[in-house]
């Protein structure tokens, strides 16, 4: 066999393994290999039919990159909400009425049979993270005291839609990583908390991915945060201001973390409750900024959770059997 | 970003046999580079810098995908990713308008050439069975592969550098 036929037959044939490429250098073989690679990208049916898509979502992505007046406007308006939050406080709550029938309001609110559809919006700590956060979207479904689902999908360029899926249905909590093709990754799930749940690697890199998520599991479900609420924070409660899109009724319970309280957890919480029902509409977290020495290693500055709607769905919601087909590998621990 | 995720896909088109474990790659790497992307170095290439992630993925995954992966050789990736850095460096304008051109280049292959590559390449028919499917001895299909690739190549050489008012 030449050399030009033992290249034909590695590039087309059906046994590329048994091939002798002794022959041809690495450098020929290079571009032999990039040409194919240039092809089968330029052929590959979904890279044409989603470049439009691809553009679009780069538009998107651009236009979000762009240094922002955006951030900054956004920045200030936060600046004076928040002036204008303290400044109303402290001209109207001399002496603030209690918070604690709210409260309890709101665990009522929670308690109850309802699921709960939260969309999540992240704020990254860099320009540089945020340009990939775009691409992410996060629903949470929640309902009680501890049964969540955390949906996170993710958009590549319009090229690839993949979904990763969290939760507990109150017994047991598991993760669902990604379906992929070759490089298969396990269903993981424990009586215990997720978050260490896992070993190095075995959920490929979609771990670094919850990992961020998992590290504020409390954060997960509203019971968990109305607990670190009432524990670890100075709570405050003022008129809300600046949401038209809520009917009156509505106030906002203000957190600030105790200095005593564990310093990687959020610095800041906000939460917009129907003040008659307790139904908690928005909620707010704000993350400091944190040296590397804390180990931390969090991707976000702030989180915001917004109720979409309220349904009566079945317990297979928050059952991870629900989002993987049976012939996936599932490892208990 | 557009123009590195086309080339982020190049350069695994050229080391991955399958193209699921191209989407693997793709969607392993780019979950890196968001998680690690303040650690790049705004002097360095970002295309340099993505497909390092990739190659390190790959080297990685070479023993869990050896079948899907052509070659997992250090040097051999190292040269792969030189081809795409230069591919992304050689013309002004963006990878994707370029590929587009390219597209052309596919378009005007003899009748049977692109038939061939279009099975090869878009379909991923490979060997006998792309022989069966064409109507004509292996030998003949590996031969208008090649020949294929060569107008290819020489097509390609020739958009990469066609300047921008040109499209």
């Amino acid at each position: 066999m030449t050399n030009l036929d033992a290249l034909n037959e590695f590039l087309d044939g059906d046994s590329p393994d048994d091939v002798d490429l002794s022959g041809i250098s690495k450098e020929e073989l290079a571009r032999h290999l990039v040409v194919a690679g240039v092809t089968s990208h330029l052929l590959a049916e979904s890279a044409i039919a989603t470049e439009d898509k691809v553009r679009q979502n780069m538009v998107a992505v651009n236009a979000h990159a762009q240094p922002s007046r955006h951030r900054r406007n956004r920045v200030f308006t936060i600046v004076a909400a928040a002036a204008a939050v303290i400044i109303t406080t402290l001209v109207y709550f001399s002496e603030p009425p209690s918070i604690d029938p709210l409260l309890e309001r709101i665990r009522v609110f929670v308690l109850d049979d309802l699921d709960r559809e939260y969309r999540v919006k992240a704020e990254t700590s860099s320009l540089g993270a945020e340009i990939f956060a775009q691409s992410m979207s996060l629903t949470l479904y929640v309902r009680g005291r501890d049964q969540y689902v955390a949906e996170v999908e993710f958009d590549l360029f319009g090229r690839q839609v993949f979904s990763t899926w969290m939760g507990s249905d109150g017994r047991e909590y598991w993760i669902v990583p990604p379906r992929m093709e070759v490089i298969q990754l396990p269903v993981i799930v424990s009586d215990k908390s997720l978050n260490r749940s896992w070993k190095s690697g075995e959920l490929g890199l979609s771990q670094e991915f919850a990992k961020p998520l998992l590290r504020f599991e409390s954060a997960m479900t509203v019971f968990g945060l109305l607990a670190d609420l009432t524990a670890n924070y100075n709570v405050e409660m003022v008129p809300v201001t600046g949401l038209s899109s809520l009917p009156e009724g509505h106030v906002e319970i203000i957190a600030y973390r105790l200095p005593q309280a564990d310093i990687t957890i959020p610095d800041a919480m906000r939460m917009v409750v129907d003040e008659d029902t307790g139904v908690v509409h928005r909620v707010a977290l704000k993350f400091a900024d944190l040296p590397s020495r804390f180990g931390v290693d969090n991707p976000f500055r702030a989180i915001r959770y917004d109720l979409v709607r309220e349904t009566v769905g079945g317990e297979e919601l928050y059952q991870h059997e629900s989002y993987h087909d049976t012939d996936r590998d599932v490892i208990r621990r | 970003m557009q123009e590195n995720a086309h080339s982020l896909r190049v350069f695994l088109h050229s080391i991955a046999r399958n193209p699921s474990l191209v989407d693997d790659l793709f969607q392993e790497t780019m979950i890196v580079a968001w998680r690690t992307i303040d650690r790049f170095d705004q002097n360095r290439s970002f295309g340099k810098w993505i497909r390092g992630i990739a190659r390190n993925l790959i080297l990685s995954q070479r023993r869990k995908a050896a079948r899907d992966i052509l070659l997992a050789d250090s040097d051999l990736i190292s040269l792969i990713d030189d081809h795409c850095e230069s591919i992304q460096l050689m013309s002004n304008d963006y990878l994707d308008q370029r590929l587009a051109r390219l597209r052309k280049c596919v378009d005007s292959l003899p009748v049977t050439y692109q038939q061939a590559i279009k099975l090869r390449y878009q379909n991923e028919v490979r060997g006998k069975r792309l022989a069966d499917l064409l109507e004509t001895s292996w030998d003949n299909v590996k031969k208008r592969l090649q020949r294929g690739r060569k107008i290819l190549y020489e097509c390609m050489e020739s958009k990469w550098i066609e300047p921008r008012s040109a499209t």
